[in-house]
C-alpha cells in the first residue's frame, strides 16, 4: 500500500502540468516575497483560489511552491535594500546588507540561496520521517489528548508569538470565539445568526485569514507612499559559495537547520524566531563574534537556513495534528478544506499519496529554488524597484476574488473586510495576529475535544489527566510557562539582576 | 493619541462588546439533555470570559506603565493624518466596491475599485494603469474558464 502510494505520488508530481504549478508557484512566492511587506500568508491565500479546480496533489505543488518560495524572496530586499521582505528575513537585514554595501552583494545572494535550499532540504528530510511516526501515534488519540495539545498549541502561539504574552492569549481567545457562531455540531442548535442565514455555516475560515493577513497588510501598504527604492548601481548577480567555504561554515550550517526545524514545529510565528535564534547562536558561537553586524557571511547563512527550515518543521504539526505550525500553515489547513481533506492523523491513511506528494514536493520544491531563485535574484531588480502601493489595488482585488470563490456569494467578501479592519487595528495597536488565526483554526477542535471529554467521564473533570500524553502536555506547558519567572525569581534571590543575563 | 490611549479605549470596546454577546450567550441551551456534557452556551461563555478578564488585564498593564512612565503619554500611533485618511478612503472604496458587486456585476465592480485605489495611493504611472486594466480582464477570464462565476 505505501509503495504503490510512493509510486503514484511520484508519478503525478513529475506529470509536466504539475512541474509547471511548482515552478510557477516557486516563481509567484520569489516575486512575493521580494515585495515588502508580503510575506508568506499573504502569498499562499492569494494564491488559494486558483487551487479550487485543482487536485490536491497539483494544489499543494502550487502552494507549497510559493510558501518556500516566499520565505527565501524576503532575503532579496533584506540584502539589496535593508528592507526585509518579510519578517524571517529581518535577522538578514545587517549582514546582508553590510556586504551588499561592500560590494559582496551577489556572494550574500548566493549565500542566502544555499543556505535556504540546505534548510528546506533538510527540514523536508525531517518531515518525511516524523510525520508518519507522529501521525501513526496521534491516531491512537482521544478527545483528552485532542484537548491537550490544542490547548498546548493556542498557549504556546500566544507565548511565542511577538509581543506581550497578554495580548498574544487574548488575540487567540477572540480567534477562538469567533467560531462560536453558527450551527452546534454536537447537538444542532444555533448561536450568533444575527438574521443571516450564511452564518448556518459559521464565518468562512478563508474569507478570515485572507482579512487578517492579506487586507490588514493592504491597508498597512496604503499608509505611506514610497518612491522608489533606492539600491544603488551594483548589479544583483548571485555568486554560489564555494564547497570550500560551505564546509568551513558547516557547523552553523547544520546547527540552523536544526534550530529552524525545532522551531518551526512548535506553533507560533516560527520562521522570524527560528532565523533570530540561529543568527544568535552562529554570533555566540564565532570566533570572530565583532565581525557581525558589518557583512560576516554566517550571519546571513545561519538565518537563512533557518527560516526556510521552519517550512518544513511547520507541517509537522499540521500534517499530523491539524495544528498549524506557522501562520502560512493556517492557511495550508483552509487548501485542505477546499479540497475536502481535514489534515489530522488519519490524512496519513485517508490520503497517502497526498502525504507522499507532500514529502517528495518540497525536495523538489527546494531543488527548482535553486534555478529560479538564480534569475528571480537576476531581475528581481525590477520588483525591488516596485514602489510597495503598487501592489495594494491587484492584492485587493485578488482578496475578493478568494473570498468570494469560497462559496460562490459576496458574505464572505464582507467578513474578509470586517477580518482585515479588525486585523488591522489590532496590527497597529501591536497585538499579534498569528495567535488571532490560529486560535480560530484550533477553536471548533477545543470545543469538541472538552465536550467530548466531559461526555466520555460523565461530568469529571479530572479525566482530563488521566492520560499520560495529555498530563506530560500540561506538565511542557506549566514548565514552558513557569521556567522564566521561575529562573528570574532564583537570580534575584542569589543577588544577580535577571535582566543581565535574561535573553 | 498614544498607542497606550488606543489600546485602553480597544480593550474597554472588546470588554462592552463581549458583556452583550455574553448576556445572548446566556438564552442558549445550558446542558445537553439527559447528560452531563456541557450545552451549546459553554464555549461562547469560555471565550467571552476569557477575552474579558486578558482585556482588563492588558488596561491594568497599560495603566501601571503609564504611572510608572508619568509625564510620557507612551509611544505615539505613528500616523499623520494623511495616512489615516489615506487608510480611510482605501478601505471606504473596498467596502463600497463590495456593495458595488451584486449591482453591477465583476468587471465594473473591480474596475471602480482598482482605479479608486491606485487614484487615492497616487501613483501616476501610465504603466501601472494598463497592467491593472489588463490584470483585471485576465482574472475575470481565468476564472470564468475555471468554472468559478464571478458575476
Amino acid at each position: 500500500m505505501i509503495p504503490e502510494a510512493f509510486v503514484s505520488a511520484l508519478s503525478q508530481l513529475t506529470a509536466p502540468f504539475n512541474l509547471l504549478l511548482m515552478a510557477g508557484g516557486v516563481t509567484i512566492g520569489c516575486v512575493v516575497g521580494i515585495l515588502p511587506g508580503l510575506g508568506p500568508p499573504i502569498a499562499v491565500t492569494v494564491c488559494l483560489p486558483f487551487t479550487f479546480y485543482l487536485t490536491p496533489i497539483q494544489a499543494f505543488s502550487l502552494l507549497l511552491g510559493v510558501y518556500s518560495a516566499a520565505v527565501f524572496g524576503g532575503s532579496v530586499s533584506a540584502i539589496t535594500l535593508r528592507i526585509p521582505g518579510t519578517g524571517a528575513a529581518l535577522a538578514t537585514v545587517a549582514d546582508g546588507n553590510a556586504m551588499f554595501r561592500q560590494g559582496r552583494g551577489g556572494e550574500a545572494l548566493g549565500l542566502a540561496l544555499v543556505g535556504s535550499i540546505f534548510g528546506g532540504i533538510f527540514s523536508a528530510i525531517v518531515l518525511s520521517f516524523t510525520a508518519p511516526f507522529l501521525a501513526r501515534f496521534a491516531i491512537k488519540f482521544g478527545p483528552r489528548e485532542y484537548l491537550a495539545v490544542t490547548i498546548f498549541g493556542v498557549l504556546i502561539v500566544g507565548r511565542v508569538s511577538h509581543g506581550s504574552l497578554l495580548k498574544g492569549v487574548l488575540m487567540a481567545a477572540v480567534g477562538m470565539f469567533l467560531t462560536t457562531f453558527g450551527v452546534d455540531y454536537l447537538n444542532g442548535n444555533t448561536r450568533y445568526l444575527f438574521g443571516r442565514y450564511e452564518l448556518y455555516s459559521g464565518l468562512p475560515l478563508i474569507a478570515v485569514l485572507v482579512g487578517v493577513f492579506a487586507v490588514s497588510e493592504v491597508f498597512m501598504l496604503s499608509e505611506t507612499l514610497k518612491g522608489k527604492p533606492n539600491r544603488g548601481k551594483q548589479r544583483l548577480r548571485t555568486m554560489l559559495p564555494s564547497l570550500k567555504s560551505l564546509f568551513r561554515m558547516r557547523a552553523a550550517l547544520i546547527r540552523s537547520a536544526i534550530i529552524g526545524t525545532v522551531i518551526g514545529i512548535i506553533p507560533g510565528e516560527g520562521a522570524a524566531i527560528g532565523a533570530f535564534l540561529s543568527y544568535s547562536e552562529a554570533k555566540r558561537t564565532s570566533k570572530h563574534p565583532e565581525r557581525f553586524g558589518e557583512g560576516e557571511p554566517e550571519g546571513v547563512l545561519a538565518p537563512e537556513t533557518a527560516n526556510n527550515s521552519t517550512v518544513g518543521g511547520a507541517l509537522v504539526p499540521t500534517l499530523t495534528l491539524g495544528i498549524p505550525g506557522s501562520p502560512a500553515a493556517a492557511v495550508l489547513l483552509g487548501a485542505f478544506l477546499i479540497q475536502g481533506l481535514n489534515a489530522g492523523p488519519r490524512l496519513m491513511t485517508d490520503a497517502p499519496e497526498l502525504m507522499y506528494s507532500i514529502f517528495v514536493g518540497l525536495f523538489m520544491i527546494n531543488i527548482m529554488m535553486m534555478g529560479i531563485g538564480l534569475v528571480a535574484i537576476r531581475y528581481s531588480a525590477s520588483v525591488t524597484r516596485l514602489p510597495s502601493q503598487y501592489v495594494v489595488p491587484l492584492v485587493m482585488l485578488l482578496c475578493f476574488v478568494g473570498a468570494y470563490s469560497i462559496n460562490n456569494d459576496s458574505f464572505s467578501v464582507f467578513v474578509m473586510l470586517g477580518a482585515g479592519v479588525f486585523g488591522y487595528i489590532v496590527r497597529k495597536l501591536d497585538f499579534p495576529i498569528a495567535p488571532l488565526a490560529i486560535g480560530f483554526v484550533l477553536g471548533p477542535l477545543l470545543e469538541t475535544s472538552f465536550r467530548q471529554s466531559i461526555m466520555v467521564s460523565q461530568g469529571s473533570v479530572a479525566t482530563f489527566f488521566a492520560s499520560p500524553i495529555a498530563l506530560s502536555l500540561y506538565g511542557l506547558l506549566l514548565f514552558v510557562f513557569l521556567w522564566q519567572p521561575v529562573r528570574d525569581l532564583i537570580r534575584r534571590r542569589r543577588g544577580s539582576p535577571a535582566e543581565e543575563q535574561s535573553d | 493619541l498614544t498607542k497606550r490611549t488606543l489600546t485602553v479605549v480597544f480593550c474597554s470596546v472588546l470588554i462592552v462588546a463581549s458583556v452583550l454577546l455574553f448576556i445572548q450567550a446566556l438564552g442558549f441551551e445550558a446542558k445537553a439533555i439527559n447528560t452531563r456534557t456541557p450545552g451549546t452556551r459553554f464555549f461562547p461563555i469560555v471565550t467571552l470570559s476569557a477575552i474579558v478578564a486578558f482585556s482588563g488585564a492588558v488596561i491594568v498593564k497599560e495603566l501601571r506603565d503609564g504611572a510608572r512612565s508619568a509625564g510620557s503619554g507612551g509611544e505615539a500611533l505613528g500616523l499623520s493624518r494623511e495616512q489615516v485618511l489615506r487608510v480611510v478612503l482605501v478601505a471606504a472604496t473596498a467596502f463600497l466596491a463590495y456593495f458595488l458587486w451584486d449591482l453591477l456585476g465583476f468587471l465594473p465592480m473591480a474596475y471602480i475599485m482598482v482605479a479608486g485605489t491606485t487614484i487615492i495611493l497616487k501613483i501616476r504611472s501610465v504603466w501601472a494603469y494598463g497592467v491593472m486594466a489588463v490584470a483585471v480582464v485576465a482574472l475575470y477570464f481565468i476564472f470564468k474558464a475555471l468554472e468559478i462565476p464571478l458575476d
